[in-house]
């Protein structure tokens, strides 16, 4: 019987490592349509959302989410802290590839932990651009256990992105599917430190956006569902929204507030991020 | 509880991703697999140097944006809308409020442009790598850490990078005025739409006129004295429309004469990606064009503006176009603050451009007048026997009534046969005409580019 403590970190760390997995598989989804000046146009995993658009950082684009943080808040007084340091390169036509090293804190009033929570590396690859046919992508990455909380196996997940363009919005679907052990409610150090990675068995969902362009701003919204990695875990249920707004022609920062509203593990999130975007020389 | 929410989860996304498959698959008829693809800027320390240092300027281009890309959406999804939708509407939200308060960043274009966007990506793609370049060699020469030999090593090390994209960049070879002005679409927009045209024009002419008083400015003071009157010379643009504004392309020779002759290549690519500007908005404003071809049409163009053989002509041509077509049809030349244009050539200044360029030109011993000409020519004798002719007039007007009355090419009155010693090539700028008389093509280009037009820093 895992502690209550335990499986409410369990919940907390799966839905902030859930956007850290997210972001590996999609990881290099920092998808960014235009040149780097429009960054804000672009969204990736965590970035603000979790569903994020066909559309890869630009071909020899370097796009670094230097301290991107998260705060998972859920029941019994029990917090999750992440940030995703993140950095993205577009080191071929409409593919990018992504690192994620997350780092987690744990603070729950009978349980605190804290450091690395795994490796995500990912590829996303853009299969065309937007025309009558909506923008196509996939993505596969890794995610390692490394550090004190990256868990102990390793997943991979493969990942697929649609955009469809209309005058008056944006819609995004993303579907993905992970493979590697479940995670056993049994044993909640394995659980915890897996679910902090932040993985699905499968995950979908669509997104909606809205851009105001005279103010380089994106107002986003999503809704998807997720199967928890761990064994015998409800269906999960979540809906954000957001906003990505252009600072100067380099920074971009997004905001974004969620509810996990079924499942094993409800509870309100927040983010709040900034990217820097260079080029390769 | 929870059945029935996995009930409404489940239900909800089969409806949403049935939307956006029924989305997805509209207009199946014109679908087209697209390739293209977004690059970022070369990174370099002198990123966004023209923003910081000409904010003012640097902002009309964020207008200018929302100008191009609002222009082709409503050409192409609303082509049966009233002529003022455009004329009147677009230009008054454009002039009154967009370029009096431009937009503090970049606009991204596809969100204003949506469905053009889907239409020719490729195209799309070609414009931005384009202004990409366009923004990166302001940059460089807003950069006044870099020394001039820097800034030409810069500028080519970014045209060499452009050029690397093939299937983006624009050809680095002139393209004569057929392939812009002879298709059966040709015209169709400018027709219509007479005041936006204008407008675009007057947007293109900014863009290449920034870089003269950039490049010939003697310091900070004087480039920035010049982007200042560039920048008023194209708000004045606005004042009267159509009268005030170009009234044909601006051409970058002729406009920004000094950074042509310094950077040919960038400016014939600059005067392509213009070109282009104006045959899209062509074929998607000619009614004979179907909705289904226009796509076939604008990659058609495309590609003849990026290969180095389609309706190609020589610099030499595209020099004298730019020349005869007149620039005071096109807004003017640009200058810079610190060089008036009241700068005429002497015979002194002749020899020192040609000194510079290290030819050999040996005064020759006054001879008779040409029967064509109004004034007697100070001659030189060129390497190999070749001659240079040149006859400096008073003022520009006096040269140009003894100029207007010659056939360019032959370099005679068009009813009367001359025989030249070798193949001539006329050269005409404010009050100089001269007449290069060789066979030696390599020569013949030396002495052109050693008499480019006035506003060399050492020309006074």
């Amino acid at each position: 019987m895992p502690h209550p403590a335990a499986s409410r970190v369990t919940h907390v760390r799966r839905h902030g490592r859930r956007r850290i997995a997210l972001a590996v598989a999609l990881a290099l989804s920092a998808a960014r349509t235009l040149a780097a000046q429009t960054d804000f146009y672009n969204t990736s995993v965590g970035r603000p959302l979790r569903i994020e658009d066909a559309v890869p950082v630009e071909y020899r684009a370097v796009e670094l989410n230097l301290a991107p943080v998260r705060l998972d808040v859920m029941a019994q007084d029990t917090r999750f802290w992440s940030l995703h340091p993140e950095a993205t390169i577009g080191f071929l036509p409409r593919t990018q590839l992504q690192l994620v090293l997350p780092l987690a804190y744990v603070d729950a009033p009978a349980t605190s932990a804290h450091g690395v929570a795994g490796l995500d590396v990912s590829v996303l690859h853009a299969l065309n651009m937007e025309t009558s046919i909506p923008a196509l992508a996939v993505a596969g990455g890794i995610s390692l256990p490394i550090g004190p909380l990256g868990g102990t196996a390793t997943y991979g997940t493969v990942k697929g992105m649609v955009t469809r363009t209309l005058p008056w919005a944006r819609f995004h679907a993303n579907a993905q599917l992970t493979a590697g052990p479940s995670t056993s409610s049994d044993d909640p150090t394995t659980s915890v430190a897996n679910d902090s990675r932040d993985l699905s068995r499968w995950l979908a969902g669509l997104a909606v956006d809205r851009t105001f362009a005279f103010h380089s701003l994106l107002v986003t919204a999503e809704s998807f569902a997720e199967q928890p990695i761990s064994s015998g875990a409800a269906v999960a249920w979540s809906a954000g929204a957001g906003l990505r707004y252009q600072l100067d022609p380099r920074w971009t920062m997004d905001a974004g507030i969620g509810r996990r509203f079924t499942g094993d593990n409800r509870a309100w999130y927040v983010t709040l991020g900034s990217a820097y975007s260079l080029g390769l020389r | 509880m929870m059945k029935a929410c996995r009930y409404v989860l489940v239900r909800g996304l089969t409806a949403s991703v049935s939307l956006l498959a029924a989305i997805s698959i509209a207009r199946p008829a014109r679908a087209q697999w697209s390739t293209a693809y977004h690059q970022f800027y070369t990174q370099a320390s002198h990123n966004w140097a023209f923003r910081r240092n000409y904010p003012a300027a640097d902002r009309l281009f964020n207008a200018f944006d929302y100008g191009h890309a609002i222009l082709y959406e409503t050409l192409y999804t609303k082509p049966n809308a009233p002529t003022s939708r455009l004329e009147q509407q677009e230009y008054d939200f454009i002039t009154q409020r967009l370029l009096v308060e431009p937009p503090r960043l970049p606009l991204e274009e596809s969100v204003i442009e949506v469905e053009y966007a889907k239409l020719v990506p490729e195209a799309k793609e070609m414009f931005e790598w384009a202004h990409i370049l366009h923004r990166q060699v302001y940059d460089v020469w807003a950069d006044e850490r870099l020394s001039a030999a820097s800034k030409d090593r810069e500028v080519h090390r970014l045209l060499a990078h452009y050029l690397a994209r093939r299937k983006a960049a624009f050809s680095t070879r002139p393209k004569d005025m057929q392939l812009m002005e002879g298709q059966p679409y040709s015209l169709a927009f400018r027709r219509r739409y007479p005041k936006f045209n204008g407008l675009i024009w007057a947007y293109h002419w900014l863009q290449v006129g920034l870089y003269e008083p950039l490049v010939t400015a003697k310091s900070s003071e004087g480039r920035r004295a010049g982007v200042d009157a560039a920048v008023a010379r194209f708000r004045a643009m606005l004042a009267d429309p159509p009268r005030s504004m170009p009234a044909i392309m601006p051409m970058t020779a002729a406009v920004a004469p000094e950074f042509s002759r310094r950077y040919p290549e960038i400016a014939i690519i600059f005067d392509n990606l213009h070109a282009m500007h104006d045959v899209i908005s062509d074929v998607l404003a000619d009614s004979t064009v179907p909705t289904s071809r226009k796509r076939a049409e604008i990659l058609r163009a495309a590609a003849r503006y990026r290969d180095d053989t389609s309706s190609v002509t020589t610099v030499a041509e595209w020099r004298d176009m730019a020349e005869e077509m007149g620039v005071d049809h096109m807004g003017g030349r640009a200058v810079t603050a610190d060089q008036p244009p009241s700068t005429m050539w002497t015979s002194e200044l002749v020899e020192r451009r040609l000194r510079d360029a290290n030819i050999e030109a040996r005064p020759l011993p006054p001879t008779g007048r040409h029967i064509f000409m109004s004034i007697p020519a100070r001659s030189y004798e060129l390497a190999d026997g070749d001659e240079l002719q040149v006859f400096l007039y008073p003022d520009s007007a006096s040269r140009t009534r003894d100029t207007e009355k010659l056939d360019k090419q032959r370099v005679a009155p068009p009813n009367m046969m001359i025989k030249w010693r070798a193949q001539p090539t006329l050269v005409m700028d404010g009050n100089l005409a001269a007449i290069i008389i060789t066979n030696d093509e390599a020569r013949r280009q030396r002495v052109r580019d050693a008499l480019s037009p006035l506003g060399k820093p050492n020309d006074r």
